[in-house]
């Protein structure tokens, strides 16, 4: 086990910077927002963390900022955005994703231009970062409780619903992108404080579909679901010479049989089988017999 | 006498050049049900959007509850007592039946009296009051997405009444629906009404509005063409041009010759 541990410990860094990342996905596409702004905020949250160590300031003071400007930003653009529903949403965040990549080559010298940043020092080790995405884990599992829970299931399914029952829609949506902004940030910095080097375009396209397949395939209804799907991407490249030269077919086969047999993702068929059981313990144990439409379904 | 809770003066609606809803004017009587009745078209369903905020009007005066709110969103109408269903049963289908119920609660700090402790206490009961009102206890823990329509459109009701609204605004409860499940709605509205509940009923079926309410008013064509007790609006010569139109036309027709 320690042997294992001392092998992989950077293999486990990589899975907990992901999944907090895809956590910063999942959030805004489980309240509905299809927003894909994360690869522009975790760029930006690691090159802040990376400058600020740079310019003299201390880890905690770079950790700080690359949230609050990963927040700040985030919900920034959604507050910009707030006409734009789905599929646009989600063509204008990608462009301000790339349009960040290209913004941090031309700065010059302050970002490092084209060839980016490097010689970043190691000011945290692995188990900082599983401390970091167990505090988020949970935080999120707080928030996907009660009626926050309820109202983020609610804005995801029917925006009209939540403004007829007193959930201000756009204040709502703005939250949502402002917690996922500080996730990627946070993803960020733990990013850059262990990989030593960041390069403008790191948060572009392929990221941002790496983030996504992730969510889609642990399962946008949870945090779960980001944090398995992450686990999954990252590792099984890892254990399998195969897959490594034919990750990319193997992502997208395991994308398709995902999308048209468990839109759920992964946890989504763990989810419905636990509720399948839990109804069916109901009707045996409850003294009155199920009078829900429920009882016909599970029969068949 | 105290202020009506809703009072209308020359609301009107446009749709690009189309006037939807025309200066209609009226005023609701505290306690009572309403009925909202017209032909396809006549701007029942947006006089109901421009009263709840999701399509604000361009010109009138709408008062709830004594303030001027024709600009108000519809959150802060909702947080301020007004409460709605829609057209077709809206329900969130992951949750169960009373998390469906429970989120017209969340949100809504009319009933919040107490602090933050025993709150879940409350919401709790709140939630079964309002699950007992609509007789949809026993089917609390199911999940919204596998009832029926019918059942669908009293867990819309009940997650409308929970927070205990000064106003009620149904958009055809009953569309859709058999005589059974018209029944079930039909006593629920009951209910509400003997609780004191203000009520506009939305709806095509007359023999329901007629055993229902106490006040109708009838649009077509965006405008205001008729109001009065159930009876004097069926007998309404301008109500009946209005629903039987042609009919009616060559009824006179016939008559004439």
């Amino acid at each position: 086990m320690i042997g294992w541990w001392n092998g992989n410990q950077t293999l486990v860094h990589q899975i907990g910077v992901y999944a907090i990342a895809a956590a910063s996905m999942q959030i805004a596409m489980n309240a509905g927002v299809f927003s894909l702004l994360t690869g522009a905020t975790w760029i930006v949250g690691a090159y802040t963390a990376a400058i600020t160590v740079r310019e003299g300031g201390n880890e905690l003071l770079a950790f700080v900022l690359a949230i609050v400007i990963g927040a700040v930003s985030s919900a920034a653009i959604s507050v910009l955005t707030r006409r734009l529903v789905g599929i646009g949403l989600a063509m204008v965040t990608m462009s301000l994703v790339l349009i960040t990549g290209v913004i941090l080559e031309s700065v010059g010298s302050f970002t490092g231009g084209p060839l980016g940043l490097y010689g970043i020092p190691v000011l945290i080790t692995t188990r900082d970062v599983l401390i970091a995405a167990g505090i988020v884990a949970v935080i999120m599992t707080v928030l996907e409780r009660g009626r926050i829970g309820r109202a983020v299931a609610t804005l995801r399914e029917d925006p009209h619903i939540a403004a007829s029952v007193g959930i201000p829609v756009p204040l709502a949506r703005h939250i949502v992108m402002f917690l996922s902004g500080a996730l990627a940030g946070l993803s960020g910095a733990l990013y850059a404080f262990m990989f030593l080097t960041l390069t403008p375009m790191q948060g572009g396209f392929d990221f941002v579909l790496l983030l996504l397949s992730m969510v889609i395939i642990g399962g946008a209804g949870s945090w779960i679901g980001a944090y398995v799907g992450a686990a999954l991407l990252i590792w099984l490249p890892d254990v399998s010479t195969v897959a490594h030269r034919w990750d990319g077919v193997m992502y997208g086969v395991i994308l398709i049989a995902i999308v048209v047999y468990a839109p759920g993702g992964l946890t989504g068929i763990v989810g419905s089988a636990v509720r399948k059981a839990v109804t069916q313990a109901r009707s045996i144990f409850s003294s009155e017999p199920a009078t829900t439409p429920m009882s016909a379904d599970s029969e068949a | 006498m105290s202020e009506s809770i809703l009072a209308l003066t020359d609301v009107t609606v446009r749709y690009g050049g189309v006037v939807a809803v025309d200066e209609v004017s009226f005023e609701l009587d505290n306690g009572a049900i309403h009925g909202l009745v017209g032909p396809n078209g006549s701007g029942k369903s947006t006089l109901l959007a421009a009263v709840s905020g999701t399509r604000p009007a361009d010109g009138g005066s709408i008062r709830f509850d004594g303030h001027e709110t024709r600009k108000w969103t519809p959150w802060r109408l909702a947080r301020h007592g007004l409460a709605r269903t829609f057209q077709g049963a809206r329900v969130v289908p992951d949750l169960t039946v009373r998390e469906n119920v429970a989120l017209g609660l969340d949100w809504n700090p009319v009933r919040k009296h107490g602090g933050f402790v025993g709150r879940r206490a409350r919401t709790a009961s709140a939630v079964d009051d309002a699950l007992e009102t609509c007789g949809i206890a026993r089917i609390a823990d199911s999940i919204a997405s596998d009832l029926s329509y019918g059942t669908q459109r009293l867990v819309e009701i009940a997650r409308a009444v929970v927070a205990q609204p000064r106003l009620l605004l149904l958009d055809e409860p009953t569309a859709g629906m058999n005589e059974l499940e018209r029944a079930e709605i039909e006593a629920v509205q009951r209910k509400l009404g003997a609780n004191g509940v203000t009520q506009v009923l939305v709806e095509h079926n007359m023999g329901m509005v007629v055993r229902l309410c106490a006040h109708v008013f009838v649009l077509n064509s965006g405008k205001l063409i008729a109001s009065g007790s159930p009876n004097e609006i069926v007998n309404n010569p301008d109500v009946q041009k209005a629903y039987l139109g042609k009919v009616s036309e060559h009824a006179t027709a016939a008559a004439s010759h």
